[in-house]
């Protein structure tokens, strides 16, 4: 799995390839410069100062310098190659993952998630990319380095390898405890902190519910609990590192000890061996410890990364559910009339797994002439939204079809479909930019007069004058700088703007009152006379005017008729309508 | 009154801007201060490990000068056995002090983490107001973080690095303090270089996290309107938009990344320089015989060892000015004053009856916008009121007074003769029970939810308000009953099955008045009936009032009350009302639309 991940990572990388190969080149380079230090400072101590040659100390000095410049402008050419792979290989991920997100169908993004979505799009991403920097940047050197002190040390003094070796061993222990032990601590800490936030975040957002029920103390109590869970997980991992560290630098010393003892014994008894050779071995003791820092650094982050690759491959590999057709029928949209018929369509929805769920709607049989009003009405959960969303194809029918002017909507290609259908969703969704830009959201060519038109149909103007900036003002992130209400007015707006064939409104005047709504539907009905008119309602009041109202009960149509006849012939229609517009709340005898 | 709250938020403000750093820190210490022997046994401790750390080196030079002096094995091994014991008081020290420093920064993160929510749940809901929720949390969680990083990595490495550089220096001048001076040209040419590089990449980095927060806003506002971007047909502009935004991450945050790395090769250069010029000054003065090859062994050790605790306090030092700003922030949180206090000497509210009575009240959120202006009205105890009228025109208001989430500006409220001002907020509240539009229950079992609203209310008492709130059956359903739990506030169950728990949480409350926000607006007329059922029940006896959107709701209240920018302008029952064809006639006949009215008349 991870290697798969990250080959097909490296096949689609996105800039050259021999970049990548010249920071091979540089990473060996740099270790080798880095390597070289301690022995030429070796050859200085016996050849230079023991030696008493003052000429020769400069000569190797001046070769030391050197070897640094090198090891530090090839390590900086390096980054250079680090950062630059990694930014675009991030930003090339994340935008096909956008693009790719941008052609699913609502089916995909329901069972994924936005949410979900959001964290693979910007932290996965991230991920990757800080990933990719650490490798490139740094991880070939760390065996180059291991290996290379091993090997110098043996050349230059090959009876101290053993100890190089032994030392290598235990740090290599302390890097496994560190993974075992320290990395998974940090996890479990990082859980404990994401319940203590989470019961902050409750009891934040139930502050009335605590007030209103005096229950401060207990809060506090639940709280204090969590946060003391939080405490004896936080101090596992530091304990252990508490025990780590100093044992780290106590086996550099007995290192170091048992360096200059065996070299020592040597050097005395006249080996062959050097005191510059001994004090140099001790240095590569120095350079043995950073492969080893390197992977505990870097290996967490490729770890991290592989499980993010795995979540943006999955969406990359998804497939959309609703695509254009392969035999598009030849259309004139701007002959098209609105006839919208429901032949026996049934609806299933797909769960996680991608089975089909039990049914949302069952045999609909449904005919909307041109430039009629349907009143869609019915309880939450009978249908209606999942009924109109059938007809700009956010889904498709399960069985069944739906057609405009007897075209099956599966065989007019996406972009004139959802050109000729405009729809005002439940939840009236702005973007952050101007006033403008969000009426204009789907026909960006549209004049000034004409939005305006728009706007005033929608009684969208009235409000948006008040503005300084009219027209040009700003709607901040998700249109939390207006009301409600105003929101609707809006989308109303730029559903209008479009001019389509058909118009559906999906309870989108729900936060506007009563008048205002009659007052909206009354301008849709003179303005948008021959466009077909679908409007879905939990209050009666909103489609008490329409030619054709549809009552919707468990995914199934039960009655169809104009206000009027519901009203004289079927019973639900009577028990919505006096609830909501009859006699209501009784109490108990208590007067009238 | 209005005086007084403009005085304190005037204040507040003042003491907003006027927290130094030092202060700000000596605060943050000073949950650390509370462990003082600890703290004070760690510090000993740091320094021993220091010590040991500086004599390393010292001993090499030892070990060399053996050596090279063609002295006996049995010397040599005497200055082995010394690096053994150094070893020992090296691990002794170094743990102990790391030990004590990170079970005491622990415990004092949790009793800030502790203080911030006690203090944040004393406050009053004008707090919340100000800011939403999801930012607050997201502020706290992160503030929090960055002082954890603060306690249980700075504090250390502070101690560490300055207990190091002060044990090195000491040593470094008692061996020769012209090689001393050597190591600390090189080391402020460290110094220039970390903060040179420090300046570029911090704002380079912030300037990456504003692109970073632009790129996930606007993630996540297109994801959340997919539909209309499928709907407008606007996939590819919305693409191309996402495009030019990671760039511009990717450029930014390259930059930011690059000159971050820089600081580590630079330094090794100059450590390498540093190396050298010893070796060749040093050499020179062994050549000379001025000194020891092994004291020049120990300058080699000494200058390598004092880099790390310098560099280390460079990267110390964002993460302490990090600290010192989520510190003040979390600082201002805790030194928020609870606009709503108890009077000294506030009593405990008596058993409400029910004679609820507004005089002349005045009210506004923000100073000088008023929001009531001049209300009376009398509520009879066990009569319902309802409240009708525009959006915005002050009926949540009323009931945000009436509980005393906020204190008016003017006139009086008085329950049963008891202003309320004068009665402890706690025994007021618990008699009074809420109903809200957006039903909220906490993780948990129903049971728990039930029993929240009174602490010993037994499993009987909540199941039969589950009855009478008609949530029994229901509940029953479910796989664990009673003991269900609900996940992230209830999302496994309906609005209306949330709004029928609440309801019966509000019954085992034992209320003495009632309010109902909107408590029915949410859901589908079958769900309302239901409710409107368990909310009868829930009634009985009580003096209530009823917010409603929908006329039928209140429609037999015994008076309603229809409010309009901030006054009662019309007051009587729906008849007297409707006879007198005033605002709120016209709001009732708006439902019919006109057309229709015909067709209303025999169920009317």
């Amino acid at each position: 799995m991870q290697v798969s991940n990250y080959s097909r990572l490296f096949k689609l990388y996105p800039g050259e390839r021999r970049w990548l190969i010249l920071s091979l080149g540089l990473n060996v380079v740099v270790a080798s410069a880095t390597l070289a230090i301690p022995a030429l400072s070796a050859e200085l101590i016996n050849n230079g100062i023991i030696a008493k040659n003052f000429e020769y100390c400069t000569n190797i000095g001046f070769f030391m310098l050197i070897a640094a410049l090198i090891a530090g402008i090839c390590q900086v050419a390096n980054s250079a190659i680090a950062v630059w792979a990694a930014e675009i290989t991030s930003h090339y991920l994340r935008t096909q993952l956008f693009a790719k997100i941008q052609s699913l169908s609502s089916g995909n993004i329901d069972r994924f998630r936005s949410s979900d979505l959001q964290v693979r799009l910007t932290t996965d991403a991230q991920n990757v990319k800080t990933a990719m920097l650490q490798s490139v940047n740094y991880l070939l050197q760390a065996p180059l380095l291991l290996i290379g002190s091993i090997i110098i040390t043996h050349f230059m003094a090959p009876s101290l390898t053993w100890i190089m070796i032994v030392i290598l061993l235990f740090f290599f222990i302390l890097l496994i405890i560190y993974f075992r032990i320290v990395e998974p601590a940090f996890s479990r800490k990082q859980q404990q902190i994401d319940r203590v936030n989470k019961a902050l975040k409750e009891t934040l957002t139930g502050i009335r519910v605590v007030k209103a029920f005096v229950r401060q103390k207990f809060e506090i109590a639940k709280f204090e609990n969590a946060t003391e869970d939080l405490r004896i997980a936080a101090c596992v991992p530091q304990n252990v590192m508490a025990y780590l560290i100093p044992t780290m630098f106590a086996i550099t010393i007995l290192g170091f000890a048992a360096i200059y003892y065996t070299g020592g014994v040597q050097v005395l008894e006249g080996t062959g061996l050097s005191i510059g050779d001994v004090t140099s071995v001790a240095q590569y003791i120095l350079i043995l410890m950073m492969p080893l820092l390197i992977i505990a650094i870097v290996l967490p982050f490729i770890t991290q990364a592989n499980s993010s690759l795995t979540r943006i491959f999955e969406i990359l590999d998804s497939v959309p559910e609703i695509s254009n057709p392969v035999n598009p029928a030849q259309l004139d949209p701007s002959r098209l009339k609105g006839r919208v018929v429901f032949e026996n369509v049934s609806l299933n929805y797909r769960n996680a797994r991608g089975d089909l769920e039990g049914e949302v709607l069952k045999n609909i049989n449904l005919v909307a002439e041109p430039g009629e009003t349907i009143g869609l009405l019915g309880a939450t959960g009978s249908g209606k939204t999942s009924l109109i969303s059938l007809i700009p194809r956010f889904y498709d029918v399960t069985r069944g079809r739906v057609t405009i002017d007897g075209t099956d909507v599966r065989s007019i290609p996406l972009d004139v479909l959802r050109s000729i259908v405009s729809v005002c969703l439940q939840e009236s969704v702005l973007f952050s930019g101007t006033i403008r830009d969000n009426i204009k959201f789907g026909t960006p060519d549209l004049t000034d007069d004409d939005m305006l038109a728009a706007s005033i149909a929608a009684d969208a103007d009235n409000f948006v004058k008040n503005i300084p900036e009219e027209y040009d003002g700003k709607i901040a992130r998700r249109g939390s700088n207006f009301s409600g209400g105003q929101k609707q007015r809006l989308a109303i707006s730029r559903a209008l703007a479009q001019k389509p064939k058909i118009l559906i409104l999906d309870d989108s005047t729900s936060a506007c009152d009563v008048a205002t709504e009659a007052q909206i539907q009354d301008e849709i009905v003179k303005i948008m006379a021959t466009t077909t008119k679908f409007i879905v309602a939990q209050r009666i009041s909103s489609v008490l005017t329409a030619d054709k109202i549809i009552l919707l009960d468990n995914a199934t149509i039960v009655a169809t008729g104009t206000h009027s006849e519901l009203l004289a012939s079927n019973s639900l229609y009577r028990e919505i309508y006096e609830s909501q517009l009859g006699e209501g709340l009784k109490r108990g005898g208590d007067n009238s | 009154m209005t005086d007084v709250s403009v005085g304190s938020e005037k204040e507040s403000k003042e003491k907003r801007e006027s927290p130094t750093m030092i202060t700000t820190t000596r605060r943050l210490l000073s949950y650390l201060m509370i462990y003082r022997l600890r703290l004070t046994i760690a510090v000993i401790m740091m320094i021993g490990f220091s010590i040991a750390l500086g004599m390393l080196p010292v001993l090499m030079g030892m070990a060399t000068d053996t050596i090279t002096s063609h002295g006996q094995i049995a010397n040599l091994q005497l200055v082995i056995f010394w690096f053994v014991i150094d070893a020992a008081v090296l691990w002794i020290c170094g743990f102990t002090a790391q030990k004590l420093l990170s079970d005491i920064s622990q415990d004092a993160l949790k009793n800030l983490r502790t203080d911030l929510f006690n203090h944040m749940q004393s406050l009053s809901l004008s707090f919340f107001d100000r800011q939403p929720i999801g930012e607050l949390m997201s502020r706290v969680s992160s503030d929090t973080d960055v002082i954890d990083q603060f306690y249980s990595n700075g504090i250390q490495q502070v101690l560490q690095s300055v207990t190091t550089i002060i044990v090195l220096t000491t040593v470094m001048i008692l061996l020769n303090p012209f090689l001393t001076m050597l190591i600390y040209i090189a080391v402020f040419g460290m110094i220039a270089l970390s903060a040179t590089i420090a300046r570029i990449s911090g704002p380079a980095f912030e300037k990456m996290q504003e692109n970073l927060g632009e790129l996930n806003g606007f993630v996540e506002e297109r994801l959340y309107g997919h539909k209309v971007t499928i709907a407008y047909r606007q996939e590819n502009s919305t693409s191309k938009r996402f495009s030019e935004l990671s760039e511009k991450v990717a450029s930014i945050g390259g930059k930011a990344e690059f000159v971050a790395l820089i600081s580590m090769p630079a330094a090794t250069i100059i450590a390498n320089l540093q190396i050298v010029l010893l070796l060749i000054v040093g050499g020179i003065m062994v050549i000379e015989g001025d000194i020891q090859l092994g004291e020049l062994v120990a300058f080699l050790g000494l200058s390598a060892s004092i880099s790390s605790p310098l560099s280390q306090i460079f990267s110390v030092y964002e993460l302490i000015i990090g600290a010192i700003a989520g510190a003040s922030r979390v600082f201002q949180i805790l030194d928020e004053k609870p606009e709503v206090a108890d009077r000294p000497d506030a009593k405990l509210m008596p058993q409400i009856t029910g004679d609820v009575r507004f005089e002349n009240v005045d009210f506004s959120y923000i100073p000088g916008r008023t929001v009531l202006r001049k209300n009376s009205f009398r509520a009879l105890p066990g009569r319902v009121f309802g409240l009708c009228g525009p959006t915005g025109a002050g009926k949540s208001t009323i009931i945000n007074i009436l509980t005393r989430y906020y204190d008016i500006d003017g006139g009086k409220i008085t329950i049963d003769d008891d202003n309320i001002r004068e009665v402890q907020q706690d025994s007021l509240r618990s008699q009074i029970a809420q109903v809200l539009q957006e039903p909220f229950l906490f993780s948990g079992t129903i049971i728990e939810n039930l029993r929240y609203a009174r602490e010993g209310a037994t499993d009987m008492e909540c199941m039969d308000a589950a009855r009478r709130a008609g949530a029994y059956n229901f509940i029953m359903a479910q796989p664990d009953g009673f003991n269900a739990c609900l996940n992230d506030g209830g999302v496994n169950l309906s609005q209306g099955q949330r709004q029928m728990i609440t309801i019966a949480r509000a019954m085992v409350a034992k209320p003495r008045l009632l309010i109902l926000d909107e408590a029915t607006s949410n859901v589908d007329t079958r769900t309302e009936k239901l409710i409107q059922a368990g909310l009868l029940h829930l009634q009985e006896g009580k003096t209530s009032f009823i917010i409603a959107h929908r006329l039928s709701t209140i429609k037999h209240a015994d008076c309603i009350l229809y409010i309009n920018k901030g006054e009662i302008a019309e007051q009587g029952t729906h008849d007297e009302l409707m006879a007198s064809k005033g605002s709120y006639y016209r709001l009732y006949m708006s439902q019919f639309r006109g057309k229709v009215i015909e067709n209303l008349k025999p169920i009317g």
